[in-house]
């Protein structure tokens, strides 16, 4: 894996950033910063403004208000070129080859032959590509043309790697050899900024999170932040016979989440007293299991969606 | 440039693999070695039996007929027959002829009557015209050959600017000719392939990539860049061909169309690299501009259609200027955008052109091609990321129009 030296003290910030086409707001306001080392999750639904908001930080788009810095400094070329980008969008050219690809998108960075040449080599060998880099693009499976996407975007060794949808039409095996790519590049103090649709891959990865709706910004900050925010407490009981569920169900504001044979799931008020809950759960049956649960990213995250449209 | 260079020359590579171009090169090749070889090939190959012509009718008209007509060469003549009755298919093919030219005399003038299996084997003024002498003869009673050689017809009208002489005057509308020819199968195929190029960008959804990875200025200069350098590697085959094939010609006895191209002046050669050049580089920006608008390649004939028509009248102009490289029409033309570097080339080639004319179309060229690179660059900038729906050809004015993408 290719080692970068990176500054733990660059900070990305993108100040109030506003896009607008014609007359839609693509991106009204918003505001985040990125600590230099750390992976950090834009989610948000589809037409939210993730991508113009990626698109804002790479440059391809000129934002119409607010401002992007990098150490306080705006952004220019030159900044950007330590930039790698992952697009939604992607493609290759499907007669070049493989090894041809990757060092051509080296070399457009400004990367010299023999690095370049030799970074492709190392981006082949951890991709596992090794058996297609001498064919041509077109000849590859959909997840293996992703991989070569992959090390297109990051062959430069950039500072920062932004990436729009990485895990989508992965299957469960490349997906989990991209993400421990990705966690590598953590490991070696990469920059990474992701969007996915994937919320248990983006917990497992990301350490801050922005969920942003109607190019505004919702929530922001590390897991903990946003489950500060959760309304309520969630506990696992088992079994999840009919006497727990009858006692369960009458706590004011409580709500079923789940239920198997083995256990009940329940979201219940913040206030709930659980001591006093316990009591009366072992009193009507033999309680072997009872977990107070944290709520996952994409509960957090479907939680937050709900309110902003409430 | 390090980078420019870097897509420079993967654009000429990818180019020179793909298919369109490998085709174009061997197709357009292939066309000039044809239209180069096949006037002489025709000229030499030997005649079928409907070039020869037999020759029916009293002896003191049908004998020097035959020497007329023989004399003009255009129609040698295989029989002569003093019987004129009509003929049958069956009489021509049996006496190895296309058609049978019967004389008569009225009065004091030549009557002929052309029995023929095909019509274009026997031109009626060319029949005229050779046996003109003969009927001049049957009213002076002079030798039908003395008079010939006295007969000037028609009388010979021709333009002669800044040439020595008619034959060079001829051999200059000639060449003019045949490269504005060249200029427009040069310019239409590879602003055809460069639009196909960016189109392919966009469809293989490899444009984001791209435009996240290098500065789209150097980007879509890069791209022209390596277009016009096909274009001349394509144009410098061509050449070769031709001078391969029709240096041949030249030197033979048989004149051919492509012969002068084989000696091309160095200053007409100059000119017409340079407005091939301004020609190419105006449509490469706005063909570039608008291939980053097509989201499907079945779009692409859609965009090229409209944009091919100044190209097609461009042409139609220059080829009429030709004829009157002065007119009123053809100067004003020879200024307009697009249009100009045919017309103006055109006019170049076979008259003398006021140095301030030349100027001020070279002036209106560059300064055009700058305005419709800024343009071209404004469209490619918003168009190679815009999918869905293509914009409508408002929109895209109002792209070029607006100072921020």
């Amino acid at each position: 894996m290719p080692q970068r030296k990176g500054s733990p003290f660059s900070v990305l910030f993108v100040n109030g950033v506003r896009k607008d086409f014609g007359n839609v707001h693509a991106v009204a306001g918003v505001s985040f910063s990125i600590v230099a080392g750390t992976t950090f999750g834009l989610l948000g639904p589809n037409g939210s403004g993730k991508t113009t908001t990626m698109r804002m930080i790479l440059g391809i788009l000129t934002p119409d208000g607010g401002t992007i810095s990098w150490n306080g400094t705006p952004l220019d070329a030159r900044i950007r070129d330590r930039f790698g980008y992952l697009p939604e969008e992607r493609g290759l050219y499907g007669r070049m080859r493989v090894r041809d690809h990757i060092t051509y998108f080296g070399r457009l960075r400004g990367i010299g032959k023999p690095d370049s040449s030799r970074w492709t080599a190392e981006w082949i060998e951890r991709l596992e590509l090794q058996q297609f880099a001498d064919r041509p693009c077109a000849e590859l499976s959909k997840g293996n043309q992703q991989k070569v996407q992959v090390a297109c975007a990051a062959v430069h060794r950039p500072e920062i790697l932004v990436l729009d949808e990485p895990f989508s039409g992965l299957d469960p095996v490349n997906a989990e050899l991209i993400l421990s790519v990705l966690r590598e590049l953590q490991t070696n103090g990469t920059t990474l900024v992701l969007s996915s649709h994937e919320m248990w891959q983006l917990e497992r990865l990301c350490t801050d999170f922005c969920i942003i709706a109607r190019g505004r910004n919702l929530a922001a900050g590390t897991l903990a932040d946003l489950r500060r925010g959760w309304p309520g407490r969630r506990v696992r009981v088992a079994p999840g016979s009919a006497q727990v569920l009858q006692i369960l169900e009458t706590i004011e504001g409580g709500r079923q989440i789940e239920r198997n044979d083995v256990s009940v799931t329940f979201d219940l008020p913040a206030a709930t007293d659980f001591a006093s809950l316990l009591r009366s759960l072992v009193a009507v049956e033999s309680i072997v299991a009872f977990e107070p649960i944290e709520p996952s990213l994409r509960d957090l995250y479907l939680h937050v969606i709900e309110n902003a449209h409430e | 440039m390090n980078i420019f260079v870097t897509v420079l020359s993967a654009e000429v590579m990818r180019r020179l693999r793909s298919r369109a171009f490998v085709v174009g090169l061997i197709f357009g090749s292939l066309s000039i070695a044809l239209i180069t070889r096949l006037p002489a090939l025709m000229a030499s190959s030997a005649f079928g039996q409907e070039h020869y012509a037999a020759v029916a009718g009293p002896a003191a008209l049908a004998g020097p007929a035959k020497a007329l007509l023989e004399k003009d060469g255009s129609l040698p003549v295989r029989i002569v027959r003093e019987s004129a009755t009509a003929p049958t298919p069956a009489m021509l093919a049996a006496w190895h002829v296309g058609s049978l030219l019967e004389l008569s005399r009225v009065g004091d003038r030549l009557r002929v009557i052309v029995y023929t299996l095909d019509p274009s084997a026997v031109q009626p003024s060319a029949v005229r015209y050779a046996l003109l002498p003969l009927d001049v003869s049957l009213a002076t009673h002079r030798s039908p050959i003395q008079l010939r050689t006295e007969l000037r017809f028609p009388v010979a009208v021709r333009s002669v600017t800044n040439f020595r002489n008619a034959a060079q005057s001829a051999s200059a509308h000639e060449t003019a000719y045949l490269l504005l020819l060249l200029l427009y199968m040069l310019i239409v195929f590879n602003s055809q392939l460069l639009l196909t190029s960016v189109a392919e960008e966009k469809t293989s959804r490899i444009a984001e990539l791209l435009v996240s990875s290098v500065d789209l200025t150097i980007l879509l200069s890069a791209k022209i860049a390596a277009s016009t350098v096909l274009a001349l590697l394509q144009m410098a085959a061509w050449f070769v061909i031709i001078a391969v094939l029709g240096g041949g010609i030249a030197n033979s006895t048989t004149s051919t169309g492509a012969a002068p191209l084989a000696a091309l002046p160095p200053a007409t050669a100059i000119e017409f690299l340079a407005f091939f050049v301004l020609g190419f580089l105006q449509m490469a920006v706005i063909f570039a501009g608008a291939g980053s608008l097509v989201n499907r390649t079945e779009d692409l004939g859609a965009v090229s259609g409209p944009l091919f028509l100044p190209v097609i009248i461009a042409l139609i102009v220059a080829i009429v200027a030709l004829t009157n490289p002065n007119a009123p029409y053809v100067v004003v033309c020879s200024f307009v955008p697009i249009i100009s570097p045919f017309v103006m080339f055109s006019r170049l080639a076979i008259s003398s052109v006021p140095t301030a004319q030349l100027l001020a179309a070279a002036f209106i060229d560059v300064a055009c091609v700058m305005l419709f690179a800024l343009a071209g660059a404004r469209l490619y900038r918003v168009g190679m990321l815009l999918y869905g729906r293509p914009p409508s050809w408002r929109q895209a004015a109002r792209t070029i129009a607006r100072i921020r993408a």
